[in-house]
């Protein structure tokens, strides 16, 4: 503890004096009448006896005098501005980003890491000056300003208290982005119209803080390279996990009865340990196993390495409704302990085939194969003008439509097909047509292109074709591509460029069209393609914090969605019979009711390899940019005024004395 | 009969139908009107021995020769005086009360004395700060009341002897035993407990009379004050309220408690006496109950 020379000199005599006017008076300040007795004995005795059962009494008699000079000796003290070495927040403003990520429920820093970072919250907040202003911002998927800038403690205090922990992965652009006033817009929510943000601030003014423990991707935002945060890492270098990271269930094609369930566990940093796997459907156990997870660390020399683990489930009577798979390991991260899957009735794909007249795409449709596959329906192009029409597509009745040599006004909101036409848009355009393209290449990593080959195959004439950027060319001439195939929004598009037959039903090209390869191979990749989620379980991942499109027929007003809690959240923002869901925040099953019926079902799940590690690296750093920044353990050096406590301490005695000269005027 | 202002004639009349009653029987010096241990020529038989020569014939039990034919000598009770002992605390601390303490001490003395003159008794009155080597005057007969009461009248409260020391010297003056008469406040910060045990250790017939003034008993005093002792000027400050005047109270019952059960269990007779109270009513009532006279 030093001080400062915040008084002159002569100045001390000051409480010196006073120190010496308190004995002085403390001797003078009861003018006591002298009274000549016979014998003080007996009064002697008496005043003993009260003073002889404590202690401290011995000192009482002095003991206002004590307190008067340890009162002075303290407002000295607290003039003196005593201070210490020890760490300050710096500057005017301050950020505060905490992690809430899943992983911040990791228990190797008790209670849990998001209870630890936000206690160091809490105690740079008592720090601050006053006049200090700070933001306090939650991020985990997405960045939430749990309360803009103030210069209110305990509003800040209350925010960090209320910071809850979610089941998200980690994603610190957004909540850089929010500091700098430039918030990830939500899809389809034109800048222009966003909010102005009140929380903006100058990036190189305030100083932001980051509580993680650096589970996240490099923040690859060059914009946000400029920042220099401090990064406080949460948690230990040492802690392993086992943690699911993979579940799916999918119907057998032979034996739609029989399904197959894939659990696949990652271990990091643990020693080998038998686990339990539980398989439940609907909350009900149907199987379990012990399994044995190989070790992801070695003891002899601590070096650490991520093992995988895959356990197959295979169920004859599969019956439909949400999986679960639970693994019991007794790890400190629980939160990627559990996986879900929806397993739902076998059913085919839905397809409308809009044609003036077509064998080729009927006949496809007719074999027993697609038949299997998927229901199709036909209909010629003035069906697109009815009001069945839109109702269908409201509904969403359609997986594929497919359109031939006709087109629809608008862009329907399913997946469409187009022979010999082009859909409605600026984004498509049609090249000249040319007499015999030569085929160059088939894009063979699509689905829709699997055994599919145009070796050898000859082709009349072709119009090239260009879609909207991003598009990819399914079969590419040398022309230009004569198949194309374009993501439109949840949908997908397939446009063609090559007409099987002309005006004259005359076939334009020697590809087989019929006997189950060629063209017929296309179709049942087409119907299988796009009516695959529908056959088995979804293989798409949802993400706490995700978005999900949610399919509803035209009474919107009556669906709501179930979370894993109960909690009932009312569908809103219905567009063409499609809801999107937000509020994705916990890990479990989601159920779609419209009254009391369920009408699907969805399910959330963590399965982030990066989450499920959650050790925190030995010397951890943030990547921004190019930009590196390393921990930051130690604060700014700075000397903290410690004279608050002594005038404190100085009013605390003069209370007490009071209260003793009371009790001794009473006695 | 002489006159004093510390007795009236009337009370002094009343005194002369008493006399002292000691519990135990003493050696006397003169012939007087006690029972003495020692054997002597009263007419009261008290044993025989064989005949020695020289022995005085006028004491031969003739009967006895002519019956058993040997000498035998009759032994008599002899009767001898008492000797009364007043000793008087005239300490600064008796000049307290109204009337002062002492005063009502020198008034029991008189009393007491008086009746041990027309008993044949020898009186000797002293102070606690009676010198070592000269010891107080003794008196025997009623001639010399007035001698009595005129020493009485000319002592006065100013002595700074302690207790004990006053108590040690008159062991060493006065060898004799009797009865022992010790007035006094016993505010001696010193103690009383070593003067008690060496009066014990003397087995006189000794009466302890503790003497407090009214203002000992219950003081009336009030606020913030400064006593000062009036025999070694000690200060005590103290600030008087009603919760320190119950302490007192508690102190002083106390005391006088642990004093009677200190003077009982050594064989001393104590009184407790107040001021307040007439040497008259003192001699009739409570030294009467105590057994000092009868």
């Amino acid at each position: 503890m030093n001080g400062s020379q915040s008084l002159a000199p002569w100045s001390w005599l000051v409480p010196l004096a006073a120190g010496a006017a308190i004995f002085a008076l403390y001797f003078l300040k009861t003018r006591r009448k002298p009274v000549l007795v016979p014998s003080t004995l007996l009064w002697r005795r008496t005043i003993e006896d009260q003073r002889v059962n404590a202690l401290w009494q011995r000192l009482r008699k002095s003991v206002l005098l004590l307190m008067q000079l340890l009162a002075v000796a303290a407002a000295a003290v607290a003039l003196f501005r005593p201070s210490w070495q020890g760490s300050i927040l710096r500057g005017g403003q301050y950020v505060f980003l905490i992690d809430n990520s899943a992983a911040m429920a990791t228990t190797d820093v008790a209670p849990t890491r998001l209870d630890e970072a936000k206690s160091r919250v809490l105690a740079l907040i008592d720090q601050m000056g006053s006049g200090d202003s700070a933001m306090v911002v939650s991020f985990a998927a997405s960045a939430k300003v749990e309360v803009a800038f103030t210069d209110s403690r305990e509003r800040l205090r209350r925010a960090v208290r209320e910071i809850r922990q979610t089941a998200e992965t980690s994603s610190l652009t957004d909540a850089l982005r929010l500091c700098v006033g430039r918030p990830t817009l939500e899809p389809g929510v034109d800048d222009a119209a966003a909010p102005p943000t009140e929380h903006v601030v100058d990036a190189h003014d305030a100083r932001i803080f980051v509580f993680s423990d650096g589970n996240f991707a490099p923040v690859t935002d060059e914009e946000l390279a400029g920042l220099q945060p401090q990064f406080i890492p949460i948690g230990t270098s040492t802690v392993g996990n086992f943690g699911v990271t993979r579940f799916a269930v999918r119907r057998s094609i032979d034996a739609p009865r029989r399904a197959q369930a894939l659990a696949r566990i990652h271990g990091f940093q643990m020693p080998a340990r038998r686990a339990t796997l539980e398989l439940r459907v609907d909350d009900r156990l149907i199987d379990a196993r012990e399994i044995d997870l190989p070790a992801s660390r070695d003891e002899s020399t601590g070096v650490a390495t991520a093992v995988k683990q895959d356990v197959l489930f295979t169920v004859d009577d599969a019956p439909d409704g949400v999986w679960e798979v639970r693994l019991e390991a007794g790890d400190p991260f629980s939160l990627d302990d559990r996986g879900w899957a929806v397993l739902s009735p076998p059913a085919k794909s839905r397809l409308l085939l809009v044609s003036p007249g077509e064998r080729f795409l009927a006949a496809a449709l007719a074999t027993s194969e697609a038949r299997r596959w998927c229901d199709a329906t036909f209909h010629d192009p003035e069906f697109l003008k009815s009001e069945e029409y839109r109702a269908a597509l409201a509904a969403g009745a359609f997986d594929l439509i497919v359109f031939d040599r006709c087109r629809p006004e608008t862009m329907p909101e399913a997946n469409s097909m187009y022979f010999d036409s082009l859909p409605p848009g600026d984004g498509w355009r049609r090249e000249t047509a040319v007499d015999v393209p030569q085929v160059l290449d088939t894009a063979q990593s699509h689905p829709l292109m699997q055994n599919i080959s145009f070796r050898d195959v000859v082709i009349a004439a072709a119009t090239p074709l260009s879609g909207p950027s991003g598009s990819q060319a399914l079969v590419d001439a040398r022309q230009g591509a004569l198949c194309v195939s374009s993501a439109r929004g949840g949908f997908e598009d397939v446009v063609w460029g090559l007409a099987l037959e002309d005006e004259k039903r005359a076939l334009q090209t020697n590809w087989p069209l019929v006997d189950g390869a060629g063209f017929e191979q296309f179709v049942l990749n087409a119907v299988q393609y796009f009516g695959r989620a529908r056959l088995n379980g979804d293989d798409e991942v949802v993400r706490p914090g995700n978005s999900v499109p949610v399919a509803v027929g035209d009474r919107t007003e009556d669906y709501v969605v179930v979370g894993p809690d109960g909690r009932r959240t009312p569908l809103r923002s219905i567009h063409q019979g499609t809801a999107t869901f937000y509020a994705t925040d916990r890990l479990g099953p989601y159920r779609v009711s419209a009254g009391e019926t369920t009408q699907s079902r969805f399910v959330v799940n963590l399965f982030d390899v990066q989450e499920s590690q959650p050790a925190v690296p030995a010397s951890p750093q943030l990547h921004i940019g190019h930009e590196k920044i390393t921990a930051q353990a130690v604060w700014d050096a700075a000397r903290l005024e410690g004279w608050r406590p002594f005038l404190l301490l100085v009013l605390a005695l003069l209370a007490i004395e009071w209260y003793i000269y009371g009790v001794r005027a009473a006695v | 009969m002489s006159t004093s202002t510390l007795l009236n004639p009337t009370t002094l009349a009343r005194l002369e139908a008493l006399d002292l009653a000691s519990r135990k029987i003493f050696l006397g010096r003169f012939k007087g009107e006690r029972r003495s241990t020692r054997k002597g020529r009263s007419v009261e038989f008290a044993d025989y021995r064989n005949y020695a020569q020289g022995d005085d014939l006028r004491f031969v039990d003739w009967n006895l020769y002519a019956r058993l034919d040997r000498l035998f000598v009759k032994l008599f009770l002899e009767e001898e005086d008492l000797h009364l002992y007043v000793l008087l605390d005239a300490s600064r601390s008796m000049d307290f009360g109204s009337p002062t303490k002492f005063r009502c001490a020198q008034q029991l003395a008189a009393a007491i004395g008086f009746v041990g003159l027309i008993r044949a008794h020898r009186v000797r009155i002293e102070t606690l700060g009676q010198s070592l080597r000269n010891p107080g005057p003794a008196w025997r007969g009623r001639h010399n009341a007035w001698r009595m009461f005129d020493f009485l009248e000319r002592l006065a409260p100013n002595e700074t002897t302690s207790l004990d020391v006053g108590v040690r010297n008159f062991g060493l003056r006065n060898a004799g035993r009797g009865v022992l008469l010790l007035i006094s406040d016993l505010m001696d910060k010193q103690g009383y407990e070593s003067a008690m045990r060496y009066l014990s250790a003397r087995r006189m017939d000794a009466y302890v009379v503790h003497l407090l003034s009214r203002e000992e008993l219950r003081p009336d005093v009030a606020g913030d004050l400064r006593l000062i002792d009036c025999e070694d000027e000690a200060a005590t400050e103290i600030t008087v309220g009603e919760p320190l005047l119950r302490a007192y109270d508690r102190t002083l019952q106390s005391y006088l408690a642990e004093v009677r059960e200190f003077c009982g269990r050594r064989g001393l007779n104590y009184l407790q006496v107040d001021d307040s109270m007439p040497a008259e009513r003192l001699v009739f009532d409570v030294l009467r109950r105590q057994g000092l006279v009868r």
